[in-house]
């Protein structure tokens, strides 16, 4: 069983507030249902049309729902448009299992591209009429060293009109995104990367609305965040060697838990404070330890950052934040990029720092904001355990 | 001799950041540099008076006004 990662993020056509390219995800039990819409036109229509489509392509595919049917629906339920007299939407549907197999079925946008050790991976495509639409279906295999990239049209046209007459065009992108498969191994990076590139070639002012989806698989990478002293402090000794032991990678967040963790290893902890900004304190370091930062400041400063992340449009901006050489930032990488389960220890003993009564974050904030982290955590697709000690 | 300042959440927001600047700075203005070093601590269980920096066993309370007047009475007299 492999963990599936997806990324995805689109920039919008220029001076449009909303985006006409949709994307839909639903993280079922064995697999993960991607579905990317592109709505005719541009602005609130194009929004429409693709939300609509997107929305009940993934609710009746989850559902249990045929293609046929699938694909019947959104015909008849689309709202026409008024100029063009067209119910109009490309879409492409992902499927991913956890064991890897892929179903995709592709209508009008461009085709999506595979790759394995930077080769391109040729795949066959079984052409079915529904409803007069021509749609392309497939079924293949992905393995840890291939990649799955799909894109709206908006990527295939980048540049037209600015810096490439006819566009970036599929076969460069397919090139493009090979030579990139060979070097670089997140998801992440392929989105990041690939709208960077068009947003320049668009020269900052895209012609239309640009997506990417990238898919890979992978074994599976836990994270075990520890925050707060165990209520019950004869508890502490039993507790870290729990978690310890438990599968994944540690995080310490929190300077008393830093601290009883540092005791508990018959260790000290020593402080990083070239990691030191005026918004977050530095990072400690505890042998065994993946991360060691300060508690409710912090996460209060990753939960900020992951959202940034995770919103919708593209921000150039977020992906410079997440490498600065800070605890906030530190944590929400890792939790971005290396983190497919999240197991979130949440300590209920009262803290030293609750005892300051000018301190603004009490016990319940400290609570809240663990639940908080794991909402979003959740959010990216990832699963998330909250136990309390 | 070691001067560990708290980073803990209370302290941090009361103004370690500055301490901890404003102490280095006035350690390499008394030349101290190679008797006298600056560490950070996780939480040291005082955060009723924020921000504590910790010299040998004692544990003071210190502002980013009161720096100044830390120095000269707690580490220069230990020091010198």
């Amino acid at each position: 069983m492999y963990f599936i990662d997806t990324t995805y993020n689109s920039i919008n056509k220029y001076g449009e507030e909303l985006c006409g390219d949709h994307i839909e995800q639903i993280n079922l039990e064995d697999s993960k249902i991607l579905v990317l819409a592109d709505g005719m036109g541009s602005g609130v229509k194009a929004n429409i049309l693709a939300t609509l489509t997107s929305k009940i392509a993934a609710t009746m595919l989850r559902e249990g729902s045929s293609l046929e049917e699938t694909i019947d629906t959104i015909v008849h339920t689309l709202p026409v448009c008024s100029q063009r007299h067209l119910a109009y939407s490309t879409f492409t549907i992902i499927k991913v299992f956890k064991t890897g197999v892929v179903y995709v079925a592709e209508f009008d946008n461009p085709a999506i591209f595979i790759f394995k050790n930077g080769q391109d991976v040729p795949i066959n495509k079984i052409k079915k009429v529904i409803n007069e639409k021509v749609i392309y279906e497939s079924v293949f295999k992905l393995d840890e060293d291939s990649l799955l990239v799909a894109v709206s049209d908006g990527v295939i046209h980048a540049g037209v009109g600015k810096s490439l007459s006819l566009g970036w065009q599929w076969n460069n992108v397919n090139e493009y995104l090979r030579d990139f498969s060979a070097t670089e191994t997140t998801t992440n990076a392929v989105t990041g990367n690939v709208l960077e590139v068009c947003q320049n070639l668009y020269e900052n002012q895209a012609g239309d609305d640009t997506t990417v989806i990238a898919v890979k698989i992978r074994h599976q990478e836990t994270i075990n965040l520890f925050s707060g002293p165990p209520k019950n402090p004869e508890n502490d000794y039993a507790v870290i060697e729990e978690i310890l032991r438990a599968e994944g990678k540690v995080v310490v967040c929190g300077g008393t838990t830093a601290s009883i963790v540092a005791r508990t290893l018959g260790t000290e902890m020593e402080v990083d404070l070239s990691t030191m900004t005026p918004d977050i304190p530095p990072v400690g370091k505890i042998p065994r330890i993946e991360l060691v930062t300060e508690g409710v400041l912090t996460i209060n400063k990753a939960i900020e950052l992951i959202r940034g992340y995770i919103n919708p449009g593209f921000n150039s901006k977020i992906l410079a934040q997440l490498n600065e050489n800070n605890a906030a930032a530190m944590l929400s990488k890792l939790l971005i990029e290396n983190c497919d389960k999240l197991n979130i220890w949440v300590g209920q003993a009262v803290n030293p720092a609750h005892q300051n009564d000018s301190f603004p974050m009490d016990f319940n904030f400290k609570i809240n904001q663990l639940k908080e982290l794991g909402r979003i955590v959740e959010k990216m697709g990832k699963e998330v355990n909250i136990n309390y000690i | 001799m070691d001067i560990q300042v708290c980073i803990g959440s209370v302290c941090h927001l009361k103004g370690s950041y500055d301490i901890i600047n404003k102490l280095e700075a006035l350690i390499d203005k008394n030349q101290l540099s190679d008797r006298v070093k600056i560490k950070a601590a996780f939480c040291l269980g005082e955060c009723v008076g924020a921000v504590s920096v910790k010299v040998d066993e004692d544990i003071y309370s210190v502002q980013p006004d009161t720096v100044d007047n830390f120095f000269k009475t707690v580490v220069l007299e230990k020091v010198m």
